[in-house]
Order: C-alpha cells, then structure tokens, then sequence
C-alpha cells in the first residue's frame, strides 16, 4: 500500500488537455477556481497565508492558502463546520507540449499529523539527546 | 451522521498500529506480550498503541483471568471509508467542471 492510502488520502490523476500555464490559471486565480473548485470562491488572492471560505453545494468551508509554487503547485488546508479538516495539494506538470498532468491529493490533517511527529521521533533518536529536547 | 473519522484516521496513520491491526485480523485475542512479540516495539509501545486503537473504537480489550486480549471491533471504518468515498466522489465532480473549462 503506497503512504497516501495509509494515511487516509485521496488521489486523481488526470491528464488535460491544455498547456501548464493555462491550467495555472484556473489554479492560481481565485476566479480560475471559482470555475471547477466550488460554486462560489470568497478569497482575495491565491497567496501563502490568505484565507477566505469557499461553498460548494451549499456547504461552505474555509479555506487557507499553506504554499504556492509558482506555475505548479498549490497546497490549501480547508474544513467544512463539523467535517473533517484536511490538506489538498493541486500539482501541474507539462505532458507533452500542450497537455498538463494534474495530481490532486487531499489527506485528513490528522493523519498528516501523526505522521509528522514520527518523523520527528526519528529525527531526534537519529541526532541524539539534545535534538530530541529540542523537538519534544 | 457518520462518526467523526478523524480519531480513526490518527490510529491507522501510524505503520506500527496498522502492524498491529494486521495481527489481530489474523489472530483475533492476542494479548500485548504476544503482540510485542511479533514487532521491534516493546510490551509497553505495545500497550499504548493498543490504547489508541481502543480510543479510535477500533479494538476492544476482554479480561480472561490474568490475561488481557484483544479483538479488533472495525465498525468505526466505515465512516473513515465514507469520508473517503465522498471526498473522491467530490474530486471528480471537480475534473469534469475543470475540464469543461478547458
């Protein structure tokens, strides 16, 4: 089993049929996302840190912009009221010339968490006793 | 409504506790120390992964004399599947608008 099932993840794989800075722009643009994303996208910019509430069938979730990488990548953690908080990463690559592999994966933070601290275990018993004060 | 799934996805989020699960699918009433037996992990690892499982509704503990064993009790996978299978459902929902756009 590959990590992102463990871990309770989602993953698409598909291949569209534009070139990587079109779809860029349907990623990185609040009116780009506001297209596919959810019905309705309330957030000022695609940017780290920004946040904003999206609503997709009448739900709404908020959402928050955790990185960008400039024509590739975006990553956003979002959570309905009540649901499950989780951390989606949209992630473009050229196919060709003029087609764009896009791989979305969305995980439960809570997983992501847990997985996280074990690596810091591991990272501290690797570099000995004051590093795992430093990380405890 | 499902089940919050979140203390279900913590508890499978770590390899050890999947081992662990693994085992008692396989041999349903082992106790800690047979567990502990079967991983690099001591009795004591052993018992809080246990703990955690039992938190997540996914094991159940039965006393027999001394001896404590463990059974796993999987009904809270469910709603962890359910999440999944509406979140991907969601997901391709989303392709097909995106690609409309394209």
């Amino acid at each position: 089993m590959e990590l992102h099932e463990e871990l309770g993840a989602i993953r698409r794989e598909t291949v569209l049929d534009a070139p990587r800075d079109a779809v860029w722009e349907l990623v990185a643009e609040p009116e780009g996302l506001a297209t596919w994303l959810a019905d309705d996208v309330d957030l000022d910019e695609v940017a780290p840190g920004a946040s904003g509430t999206v609503t997709e069938d009448g739900q709404p979730r908020h959402v928050t912009i955790e990185e960008v990488q400039e024509g590739r990548r975006v990553a956003l953690s979002w959570c309905a009221p009540g649901g499950e908080p989780s951390l989606v990463e949209l992630t473009l690559d050229d196919d060709g010339d003029q087609r764009t592999r896009m791989v979305i994966v969305e995980v439960p933070l809570v997983a992501l968490r847990v997985a996280a601290i074990r690596t810091l275990h591991a990272s501290a018993s690797e570099h000995g006793p004051q590093m795992a004060l430093a990380t405890a | 409504m499902d089940r919050d799934p979140g203390p279900v996805f913590a508890a499978l989020a770590d390899p050890t506790r999947r081992e662990v699960v693994r085992l008692l699918a396989a041999q349903p009433g082992l106790t800690a120390s047979a567990l502990a037996g079967e991983l690099p992990v001591s009795r004591q690892a052993i018992a809080k992964h246990l703990a955690q499982l039992r938190d997540a509704g996914l094991a159940r503990a039965e006393h027999a004399g001394r001896e404590t064993r463990y059974r796993l009790t999987p009904e809270p996978l469910a709603g962890a599947m359910a999440w999944m299978v509406a979140a991907g459902a969601q997901w391709d929902t989303r392709l097909e608008k995106l690609k409309q756009q394209l």
